[in-house]
This record gives C-alpha cells, sequence and structure tokens, in this order.
C-alpha cells in the first residue's frame, strides 16, 4: 500500500464531502428562504405585490429561522463539544498515570508515546475503559493539546504491541487531522435540520390548537408543513454526507496509521481480530452512538449509508493486497500447558517429554538399558499427552528439554542419545522434528562447541544447497518462486542451482548429516548461512510453524542467536 | 474607487503571503521538533543501558564477554553523541554515532537473545520492565526518525510547489536534507519488536 498516495486520495474525497455538506446547508437555506417568501406572498394585498426573489424582511426572518434551528442543533451536540477528558470519563475511562507499575499499561502508555513521535504531536492522556471486553477505542478532544486516548480492556487483553500500537495510530490520525471537531461541525448542520423539522412541527400544531377559523391558519399549517419537508430532506440527506464523510476519515486513519507505524500488517491483523467478534466490539454504553465516528470500529452492514464506518473487509482490501493470507493467533495460545513445563525442568522429565513427543513408549524398551525403564516409568508416571500441541508447541518444548538435559551425568546423556536414534530411525521415516531433535542433541549434547577451523567454502558446498533447499521448501509453495529464491541466495556463496541434481537433496536425513556438518564450519561461513537463511524467510509477511522450527534449529546448530527483530518478527 | 480594489487587492496578497510564510514556519518547526526527540531519545536509551546490566548481572555471570560488549558499546556511543550535540552540523560524527547505534543495538540483541536461555530472568519482573523499556525507546528512535524524514518530506514538497517557492527565496527558507541511517546492518534491520 502506498500510504500517502492513499492519504491523499481520501483526503480529497473527504473534503469534497465536508464541503457539499455545507452545500446542502446552504440549499436548505434558500429552500427556507421560499417558502417563507411564498407564504408571505399570500398573507399581503394583491394590489400590493410583494417583491419577489429578493425581499430583506423575508430574508431576515429565514435567518431567524435558521439561525434557531442551528442553536437547536448545537445544545444538541453541546455535550459532544465538552473536552476530551470529559467524554473519556463519560464512557467509563480510567486515566492511566504515568507512575502506573502494572506492566501492560505502562505497554500502552509507551505505545502511545511512541505514536505521538511518529506523529509529531504532543502526548495526549491515555484512558482504559475497564469491562470493556471488546477490541476498540477512540480518540477525543477538539486539538492537539486537549486530545485524549481510550482504549478498551479487551484491546489490551487481544491485541500483542504490534497490532496496538497499529490501533493507537489510527487514533493518532483522527487527532491529527482534527476529525473529531470536523465531524462535530456536520453534526451540528444535521442537528440543525432536525431543529428546522421540529420548529415546523410546532407551528403545525399550533395551528391546530388555534382552530381554523381565522383566515391564516390554513396558511401556518402549510407553512410548518413546508418547514418539517425542509428539515426532512435536510436530515436524510446530511446524515448521508455526514456519514459518507465519516467512512472516507476512517481509510484516512488507517493509511495515516500504516505511515506512523510502517506496519499495515499489523493493523491488519488486529482488524481481522475484532472481525470475528464484531458484535461484541460494540462499545457497551446507552450513549455509544454518539461517539460512533470516533471509534476504531462500529456496527455497519455492507452498503449501509448511514454506516459511519466502511466495512471491516474493504478497510482490510485498502491496506493490503491479500487480506486472506494475513493470520492472526492468540497470544495465550502459545502458552505451554503448565504440567509439561513443569516436567521439562529435571533431566529424566525432560527425556520423557522428549520421547512422548516421538510418540511414545511403544518404540521403547526392548535393549534392556536402565535409561529406557526410567523413562518409561517416567511417562506412566506423568501420564503426558502432548498430542494436542501445535508443532511450534513441541518444539518449544523440545528447546526447553534439551537445556535440562545437559545437567544429567555425559553417560546419561550417551544412553539417552543411543535410544533416542533407534526410537526414531525404528519407523524408518525422518520428520522435521525428528530432524531437529537429532541435531540439536548431536550439536549441543555431544560436541558443546562448533570446532572453530578455517575451513574452504567447497568443502561445504553441498550441504549449504541442502539446508537453503529445505528452508525454500516450506517458505514458498509456488515452485519458480523457490527456484528463483534459491538461486539467489545460493548466488551468495558463488553456487550455481545446476551444480547439484535435485536427487542429492530431498531425504530429511541428508538435512540432518549436513546440519551437523555446517556447525562445525569457521564462525564467518556459518554467519553467511544464517544470514540467507534470514532472508529467506523473510521474504513474506507469513512465517508458518515449520518455517519457525527449521529457522531456529538451523540457528540453534550454527550456534548463532536470532536478533531480537528477527525472534519478534517469528514470534508473531 | 480603484485605489480601493487596489488596496483590496494588496490586503488579499499580504493575508496569502503571511499564510504561506507561516505554513513554512510551522513545517520547519515541525521537523526541527523531530529532530529533537531523537536525541532525546537516544540519551533516554543510554541511560537505561546501566540499569539493564545490573539487573541481568547476578543471573548472566558467565555472560561476562557479552555485558563487557554492550557496556562498550554504550560508552562508545555516549561519548559520539555528546560531541554531535555540540556540533550537530558534523556529518562525519553525524555518521559515527550512527554507526555506534548500530553496534549497541547489535550487542543488546545479543543480550536480549541469551537472556531467553534463563528462566529466572525471564520471571524477573524488574528485567521484564527493562526490556518493555528498552524496546520502546528503540522504537522512538526510528520512529523520531522517520517522523523527521516525513515531516522533512513534507516540508519540501511545501517549500518547493508554486507560488510558494517564491515565499522560500524570497524569505530564506532552505531545502532540508533527510537523516541517512549509514550503518548497513541498521538499514536492513526492522524495529526492534519481542
Amino acid at each position: 500500500m502506498n500510504f500517502f498516495e492513499v492519504q491523499k486520495r481520501a483526503k480529497e474525497q473527504s473534503e469534497l464531502l465536508y464541503q457539499m455538506s455545507f452545500g446542502l446547508f446552504v440549499v436548505t437555506f434558500a429552500a427556507t428562504y421560499f417558502a417563507i417568501l411564498n407564504v408571505a406572498s399570500r398573507f399581503v394585498d394583491s394590489d400590493q405585490p410583494i417583491q419577489f426573489v429578493w425581499n430583506q424582511q423575508v430574508f431576515i426572518a429565514t435567518a431567524i429561522f435558521v439561525g434557531g434551528a442551528l442553536l437547536i442543533g448545537y445544545f444538541q451536540r453541546s455535550s459532544m463539544a465538552s473536552s476530551g477528558e470529559s467524554v473519556a470519563l463519560f464512557f467509563g475511562g480510567r486515566e492511566v498515570l504515568p507512575t502506573t507499575h502494572v506492566h501492560h499499561e505502562k505497554v500502552l502508555l509507551n505505545v502511545v508515546e511512541e505514536m505521538a513521535i511518529a506523529s509529531n504531536l504532543p502526548i495526549p492522556k491515555v484512558f482504559i475503559l475497564d469491562r470493556q471486553t471488546g477490541i476498540n477505542a477512540f480518540a477525543a478532544g477538539y486539538d492537539y493539546k486537549s486530545a485524549v486516548v481510550a482504549v478498551t480492556e479487551g484491546c489490551l487483553r487481544e491485541l500483542d504491541r504490534d497490532e496496538l500500537q497499529a490501533v493507537i495510530g489510527h487514533e493518532f490520525s483522527h487527532i491529527a487531522h482534527l476529525d473529531m471537531s470536523l465531524n462535530l461541525k456536520l453534526l451540528i448542520l444535521v442537528g440543525s435540520y432536525l431543529g428546522l423539522f421540529d420548529m415546523g412541527r410546532a407551528l403545525a400544531r399550533f395551528n391546530r390548537r388555534s382552530d381554523s377559523s381565522s383566515k391564516g391558519g390554513g396558511q401556518i399549517a402549510i407553512f410548518g408543513l413546508g418547514f418539517m419537508a425542509i428539515g426532512l430532506f435536510g436530515l436524510l440527506m446530511g446524515r448521508i454526507l455526514q456519514s459518507a464523510f465519516s467512512r472516507k476519515r476512517e481509510f484516512l486513519a488507517d493509511a495515516t496509521s500504516a505511515q506512523y507505524t510502517r506496519n499495515p500488517e499489523a493493523l491488519a491483523r488486529a482488524l481481522k481480530k475484532i472481525k470475528e467478534q464484531l458484535k461484541a466490539s460494540v462499545l457497551k454504553h446507552p450513549s455509544s452512538q454518539d461517539i460512533a465516528h470516533m471509534m476504531f470500529v462500529s456496527n455497519q452492514w455492507i452498503g449501509n449509508i448511514f454506516a459511519t464506518h466502511p466495512p471491516i473487509e474493504e478497510r482490510l482490501r485498502a491496506l493490503v493486497a491479500r487480506p486472506d493470507e494475513i493470520q492472526i493467533k492468540d497470544p495465550r495460545a502459545e502458552a505451554l500447558p503448565e504440567q509439561a513445563q513443569r516436567n521439562s525442568q529435571d533431566s529424566l522429565g525432560a527425556m520423557a517429554t522428549i520421547v512422548s513427543l516421538l510418540g511414545g513408549v511403544s518404540g521403547l524398551s526392548n535393549t534392556g538399558k536402565q535409561i529406557e525403564s526410567l523413562i518409561s516409568q517416567e511417562i506412566l508416571h506423568n501420564s503426558l499427552n502432548l498430542e494436542a500441541l501445535s508443532k511450534k508447541q513441541k518444539f518449544i518444548l523440545i528447546e526447553k528439554s534439551l537445556r535440562s538435559i545437559l545437567s544429567a551425568s555425559k553417560e546419561q546423556q550417551l544412553e539417552f542419545l543411543s535410544t533416542l536414534e533407534k526410537h526414531i530411525f525404528a519407523d524408518g521415516q525422518l520428520e522435521l522434528l525428528e530432524v531437529c531433535i537429532l541435531v540439536m542433541v548431536r550439536t549441543r549434547l555431544l560436541t558443546p562447541r562448533a570446532l572453530e577451523a578455517k575451513s574452504p567454502l567447497s568443502e561445504y558446498s553441498l550441504d549449504i544447497y541442502r539446508i537453503l533447499y529445505h528452508l525454500s521448501l516450506y517458505c514458498h509453495k509456488d515452485p519458480s518462486e523457490r527456484m528463483r529464491m534459491l538461486k539467489f541466495e545460493l548466488d551468495k556463496f558463488s553456487l550455481r542451482l545446476e551444480m547439484f541434481s535435485s536427487a542429492q537433496s530431498v531425504a530429511h536425513l541428508d538435512l540432518k548429516d549436513s546440519l551437523i556438518k555446517v556447525s562445525r564450519a569457521d564462525i564467518g561461513l556459518r554467519q553467511r548461512v544464517i544470514a540467507s537463511a534470514i532472508r529467506m524467510i523473510q521474504l513474506d509477511a507469513m512465517i508458518n510453524d515449520d518455517e519457525f522450527i527449521l529457522i531456529k534449529v538451523i540457528s540453534f546448530a550454527l550456534d548463532l542467536p536470532l536478533s531480537p527483530s528477527v525472534l519478534g518478527q517469528i514470534k508473531n | 474607487m480603484e485605489i480601493f480594489i487596489a488596496l483590496g487587492v494588496l490586503v488579499i496578497a499580504g493575508i496569502w503571503t503571511i499564510k504561506i510564510y507561516n505554513s513554512l514556519v510551522t513545517k520547519k518547526n515541525r521537523f526541527k521538533n523531530a529532530f529533537a526527540q531523537i536525541d532525546v531519545q537516544l540519551k533516554r536509551r543510554h541511560e537505561l543501558i546501566p540499569n539493564l546490566i545490573e539487573t541481568v548481572k547476578g543471573a548472566m555471570a558467565h555472560e561476562r564477554e557479552t555485558l563487557t560488549a554492550v557496556i562498550e558499546a554504550r560508552n562508545a556511543a555516549h561519548n559520539l553523541l555528546t560531541q554531535t550535540a555540540k556540533h550537530p552540523e558534523d556529518a562525519s560524527t553525524m555518521s559515527q554515532l550512527n554507526k555506534a547505534e548500530g553496534q549497541l543495538s547489535q550487542v543488546l540483541g545479543r543480550l536480549f537473545a541469551l537472556t531467553e536461555s534463563y528462566p529466572d530472568l525471564k520471571a524477573n519482573q524488574n528485567m521484564a520492565h527493562l526490556q518493555e523499556e528498552l524496546t520502546s525507546t528503540e522504537n522512538k528512535v526510528s520512529f523520531a526518525r522517520q517522523a523527521f524524514n516525513d515531516s522533512v518530506m513534507d516540508y519540501n514538497t511545501e517549500r518547493e510547489i508554486f507560488p510558494n517557492s517564491l515565499i522560500a527565496t524570497l524569505s530564506k527558507f532552505e531545502e532540508a536534507s533527510l537523516f541517512e541511517v549509514t550503518d548497513e546492518q541498521e538499514k536492513i534491520a526492522p524495529k526492534v519488536k519481542f
């Protein structure tokens, strides 16, 4: 998305709608003028014809009527014209003070500060709407200095840091573009049409009560009906224009959020999360309709001309090229079962965990080694059920377990390794997760440090090819794209794709051997390999479980920790 | 009559000029403010690092090498920042500072990766707090740079379009240059997220 381009378009379109709203006001004013003129011309005697088209008295009368209607509109909205802080308090907000020690509140304040810097605006006051479990947020206030930002409790609970940042960025756009004050002006105009309608109705009623005996009575009734018609027309059109304006401003805010965070995917993820629970995200408050245009999302259905927000699907399409590919994750889903975590903390429990992950005890207990019976007992004792875990979770558990196994004696470690290998090779197949276990055990348990011998690249060319080849398999579905990527990375090692026949690479067994071999290369080569691997997984925004496992195991085997930025990316 | 028309035109032209002039001043101040933020946030980051070392020192006694590397990188960056503050116009110290900051990011990254294998540290409230503060500060540095560049771009466009260009040239509103990140590493590295 070119957010500057999208912003420009949204700004132009919304400004046109804004001007049209004022145009509508002029039209209503004129209609009122002619209505009064028409009625007045019937009152005066026919021999003294009233000057048509321009009549100063009629103009003044119209100005008084319309002015009165505007005043009514203003007073209707006067509660909305109050400061941002009072709006936040009115909707049950609790201010978050900088002295807070609650971690997620501190994160919220930091994220708001970050967006204030990104948008070059003063830092607003921050409010949390407790007990609002939906994901939503709003900004309120009519200038930069008095603006506030409020988020629901659900926002803090369901969104990760990047998604929260994107939502706050959206609200900062509303502040930066003074959307509250523009919307208020339009709402006052709409209110004035309602005022005109009310005045017309009062006139029509007044006429009925005063009996139709007098000659002017009927005229006044027509007069009142005319006002009602003009008011109704204005109300309808004004509301449509104001809603259209508000919808365009939402697109503007989404594009501006992308400009501030440079991370449109995070905003798309937040929107997707909300999409799944849209009803719940609408603020639970009797007056929530009054600030619907200020919210991050509001209730809407496709094609509704009175909706303040565009449908989420449309917002997603405007943000990212392929919204269907954006994946969302519940931050809590990654958490491992507590029982499993505890078990993996002592060496025997950790061994039992790994064996259970590989399919349980069935492959064990035929060599009569002491460690096997110990592990079997441990598994029976804990009755671990780890089948339900995702691949990624399994991997994290293996990583944890390995660390605990390091505390076992060398003999035990060796015994465990031989048992493990027998177990893994028993079924004649080698899955990715099994490769990972073998590589990690081999590189960490047996040879704790890689040898730092300076070694020629030619010795490793096949191994580099195999590692990158396997990684490319998991990174891309499209074979031609995969080949292009592989060629590009091989080129960095002055290798060519044609040097290898594809038969040389496909087995997982080879991947295992290659990873173990490269783990002993010198640091320079290892760094180049991991740099290539990181580039490959970063090529598309999505990182699936297999990619995650592979990059982690490469980093583990090569003994080069991933930088926090890469870690953060693959964790999402 | 003609004199009134002439006066009216003059007044409108005057108001118009003032408007353009003020808008240019506002935009210039915006990017200046963004620049000041970069400095503020870098300082804040340097202040946080001694606290971080203090917190992890006990648990990570075996990682002395990495800890020393962090302290050294921090001190180098801090010295350069003080120099840059004295001579903000000197492009060479600025690029050195960028490099030093990039290095600091790298060693910090290594340190945080290491903390992953210390369950005690991960459970430590203070550590979580410091990690969040450092993440936020790094984000703020890059957001400040980004805001600076965005506002410079905005200012330059405003300055170049007609008739603003006339007033800009007359009142010496010079073209502003972007904040270039010279360190290759930092160009590749996306914003820090945990």
